[in-house]
C-alpha cells in the first residue's frame, strides 16, 4: 500500500517536470497550421522534421556562438577555481580566510547590480560587443563559486599528501599539477556541468555585452525567435529543444565521472 | 662496511628468530649497499622554539644533538611538541627562533625538498592516484634520476620491505600494513641523510605493530642512518631508541638512553611516563638528622641517608618507586637489604601469568606492585610489601626536579 502511494506520487512528479519538455518535443514536431493554443496537448498527426529544420537554420549560428562562449569560460573558470581552491586549502596564508570570504562574496552578487560597471570596463579595454568580453564576464563570475566547489574538495583530501609531496621535492605547482589535479576529476566534474549550465543558460549578461544579434548565444537568438511578428510555435519549439539539449548531453556524459572513492585508501582515516 | 652489518643483523634475526618473514627478508636480501647513504649526517638543535600564529607556543627552547647513525625517539604525551619539532626539522613548519642544522648545514630557510630528507607520515599519505611503484619512485622522478637508477633503487627497497609483488597496485587494494611498507619505501629510495617518522605505527593493529617496530629498528641497523622517530608509546620508544627526548608541554623533560631514563628520570614527569605500570609516586615530607625518614599520609619509611643531600631534609618531597621494585615479605625473591614499606589492603589483582599486577590501598592512597608470586592474592588480603632502598627516587614536590642523582 505505501508502495502504491510511493509511486503514484513519484509518478505524478515526473509528470510534472516531464510536461515541459513533452509539450516541446510534440508541438516542434508538428507543421506550423497544426500548432494552436486548442491543440497544444495533443500528440502531432503527423510527424514532421521541418519545425526543426527551420530552427536549426535559424539557430545555428548562435548555437555554435553559445559553445565558443561556454567552453573556453567553463573550462578556464573551473582551472582557476581549481588553483585557488588548492591555495586556500592546502597552503593557507596570513588574511587568507579573509581573503576567501571576499571572494565568496561575490557569489552573491546579483547580475543586475554590475551591469552598468561592466559594460563600462569592457568598453575600456576593448572587449565589449564581442564574444571574447562575454567569456571574460563569465570567467570572471564563474570564480566565487569553483573556488568555493574546489576548495571544499580539496579541504577533505589530507594535509600530509601535499606536505610528502613537498618532502619527495614537488614545489607547489607540482604538486598541484601532478597530486591534487589528479585527485580532482569528480570535483571538475560538478564545477563543468555547473558552469556549463549556468553560463549557457545565461540570458542578461549576453543581451548586455553582445548587441550585435549575429554575435548573440541561442538564449538570446530563441528568445528573438518568439519575439517576431508572425511565430512559427513549432519552430520555436523545436528550437527550444535545440538549446536545451547541449546541458542535458553535458550532464548525462560528466554524471559518470562522479567517481565515489577515488582517494579512498590514500590514508588510513 | 653494509656487509658487515649484514651478516650481524641476519645473526641477530636469527638468534631471536623474531618473525620468518622478517628473517626471510634478512636472510634472501642480496645487496644493499646501494640503500645506504653516504654522508655524515648530525642533526642539531639549538634552542628551537615554535609559537603559532595563534601565540600558542608548542616548542619551548629545545636543545639536543642526534648523532650521525642513530635512531632519537622524540616521546611525550599527545599535544606536546613533538609533532611540531618533527615538522619543524621537515621544513614543513616554520621555526620561530633558534636554529635547526642537519650535516652540518644550517637549515633554517632551506625548503623540504632541499633538507635531504624524508618523511613517514602517520597516516602514510601515500598518492592514491599511483601505483606502489609510482609511489616510491615519485621523488626520485622530480629529481630527474635516470630511469634504470629509479628501476633498481624502487626494486632493492621493495625487496627490503618484501613488498616486490604489490609494486603494480594502488594504494587502496593495500592492507594497513602493507602502505605502510610502501610509505617507508618511499622514504628509503631516496637515499636521505635524515629518516623522519611522525608516528608511523599508531594505524595499525597491536601485533602488526610489534612487528613493523622491529623491522624499523632492523632497516636502521642495516642502513646506519640517522632518524628520528615520533611516538607517544613508551614501550616504542624504550624499545626502538638509542636515545629517547622525552617531551611535555611543548618543552624537552630529559635527553637520554632507555635504561638511564629507567633508571634515573630526571623529573617526577618523566618517571611517571617512562615505565608501565608507572611508577608510584608519594607526596611527603622528609626529616631527620642522623636517620632520615619519609612520611606522608599513609607511609612512614625509613630511608638510607646516603642517598639524600642535606637540603633535602625538612622538604615536600615525591617519594618515587617502581611496581617491580616492590616485594611480598613472605616471598622467598626480596633482596636482604629491601625495607619494610607499608601494609596494603589489595583492590585489584590483574594476573598476567608470568607475573601479577597488584593494586591496593593504603590509608586513602593507591600504590601498585609487580609480583612474580606463582598464587596470586585476592582483593581484599593484607599484604606486607617491601622496598628495595636503592631502588627509590625523590623528587622535588615544588620543582619537580629529582634529588640526588
Amino acid at each position: 500500500m505505501r508502495r502504491i502511494l510511493l509511486w503514484s506520487l513519484l509518478l505524478c512528479a515526473l509528470l510534472f517536470y516531464v510536461l515541459p519538455i513533452y509539450v516541446m518535443v510534440a508541438n516542434g514536431l508538428k507543421s506550423a497550421d497544426t500548432v494552436s493554443l486548442s491543440t497544444m496537448w495533443k500528440l502531432p498527426v503527423t510527424v514532421g522534421l521541418g519545425g526543426f529544420g527551420e530552427a536549426w537554420r535559424m539557430l545555428s549560428p548562435n548555437l555554435l556562438n553559445s559553445f565558443a562562449m561556454v567552453i573556453p569560460a567553463a573550462v578556464i573558470s573551473s582551472i582557476i577555481g581549481a588553483l585557488n581552491g588548492y591555495v586556500f586549502s592546502k597552503w593557507r596564508f596570513r588574511g587568507s580566510e579573509v581573503l576567501f570570504a571576499l571572494l565568496l562574496f561575490g557569489f552573491f552578487i546579483p547580475y543586475q547590480a554590475i551591469l552598468l560597471p561592466l559594460v563600462r570596463f569592457l568598453q575600456w579595454i576593448g572587449l565589449y560587443g564581442t564574444l571574447p568580453g562575454l567569456v571574460l564576464t563569465h570567467i570572471v563570475y564563474g570564480i566565487s563559486v569553483t573556488t568555493l566547489l574546489f576548495r571544499n574538495f580539496y579541504v577533505a583530501i589530507p594535509r600530509a599528501i601535499v606536505e610528502a609531496a613537498t618532502v619527495d621535492g614537488a614545489g607547489m605547482l607540482q604538486a598541484f599539477w601532478r597530486i591534487m589535479l589528479p585527485l580532482s576529476l569528480p570535483a571538475f566534474a560538478v564545477t563543468l556541468i555547473f558552469q556549463f549550465t549556468n553560463i549557457w543558460n545565461d540570458f542578461l549578461f549576453g543581451i548586455t555585452v553582445v548587441p550585435n544579434p549575429q554575435a548573440q548565444p541561442v538564449t538570446i537568438a530563441l528568445n528573438n525567435l518568439s519575439g517576431s511578428f508572425s511565430v512559427d510555435w513549432n519552430v520555436v519549439m523545436a528550437g527550444a529543444v535545440l538549446a536545451a539539449l547541449p546541458t542535458a548531453m553535458v550532464y548525462l556524459g560528466l554524471g559518470r565521472l562522479f567517481v565515489r572513492g577515488l582517494i579512498a585508501g590514500a590514508v588510513k582515516a | 662496511m653494509c656487509c658487515g652489518i649484514c651478516v650481524d643483523a641476519c645473526a641477530h634475526a636469527a638468534q631471536r628468530c623474531a618473525g620468518f618473514l622478517l628473517y626471510g627478508v634478512l636472510h634472501y636480501l642480496p645487496d644493499y649497499n646501494g640503500l645506504c647513504r653516504d654522508p655524515m649526517a648530525r642533526v642539531v638543535l639549538k634552542g628551537v622554539s615554535k609559537v603559532f600564529d595563534n601565540g600558542y607556543e608548542a616548542v619551548a627552547n629545545a636543545s639536543f644533538t642526534v648523532e650521525d647513525g642513530e635512531l632519537a625517539v622524540l616521546v611525550g604525551p599527545s599535544g606536546c611538541g613533538k609533532s611540531t619539532m618533527l615538522r619543524m626539522l621537515a621544513g614543513l613548519e616554520r621555526v620561530t627562533a633558534g636554529e635547526i642544522s642537519i650535516g652540518e648545514r644550517l637549515v633554517n630557510e632551506v625548503t623540504p625538498k632541499n633538507r635531504d630528507i624524508a618523511m613517514v607520515f602517520q597516516n602514510y599519505a601515500l598518492y592514491p592516484h599511483m601505483t606502489v611503484f609510482d609511489n616510491m619512485a615519485f621523488g626520485l622522478k622530480l629529481r630527474k634520476y635516470p630511469k634504470k637508477e629509479i628501476e633498481s633503487r624502487v626494486e632493492q627497497a621493495a625487496e627490503v620491505l618484501g613488498i616486490k609483488g604489490i609494486l603494480s597496485r594502488k594504494p587502496k587494494q593495500l592492507s594497513g600494513g602493507q602502505q605502510q611498507r610502501v610509505a617507508v619505501g618511499r622514504a628509503i629510495v631516496r637515499k636521505p641523510q635524515v629518516f623522519l617518522f611522525d608516528e608511523p605505527l599508531s594505524n595499525l593493529d597491536a601485533k602488526l605493530r610489534m612487528q613493523m617496530r622491529t623491522e624499523i629498528t632492523k632497516l636502521h641497523r642495516r642502513l646506519q642512518a640517522t632518524m628520528i622517530y615520533v611516538t607517544h608509546d613508551q614501550v616504542e620508544a624504550m624499545t626502538m631508541g638509542d636515545k629517547i627526548v622525552v617531551m611535555n608541554d611543548g618543552q624537552v623533560q630529559q635527553i637520554d638512553t632507555p635504561l638511564n631514563l629507567y633508571n634515573s628520570p630526571a623529573n617526577v614527569f618523566v618517571a611517571g611516563f617512562i615505565g608501565s605500570p608507572s611508577m608510584n609516586l608519594i607526596a611527603g615530607t622528609c626529616s631527620g638528622q642522623d636517620d632520615a625518614r619519609f612520611e606522608s599520609s599513609a607511609l612512614s619509611v625509613a630511608l638510607p641517608r646516603n642517598k639524600l643531600p642535606d637540603h633535602a631534609m625538612e622538604l615536600d618531597i615525591f617519594l618515587g618507586f617502581r611496581p617491580e621494585h616492590l616485594y611480598i615479605r613472605e616471598s622467598a625473591d626480596a633482596p636482604p637489604h629491601a625495607i619494610t614499606l607499608a601494609t596494603l589492603k589489595i583492590t585489584l589483582v590483574e594476573p598476567l601469568g608470568h607475573e601479577t599486577v597488584i593494586y591496593g590501598n593504603v590509608e586513602g592512597t593507591t600504590i601498585i606492585a609487580r609480583s612474580k608470586i606463582p598464587v596470586p592474592p585476592a582483593p581484599g588480603d593484607i599484604l606486607h610489601l617491601l622496598v628495595d632502598p636503592s631502588r627509590l627516587h625523590y623528587f622535588d614536590a615544588n620543582s619537580g626536579a629529582a634529588i640526588g642523582r
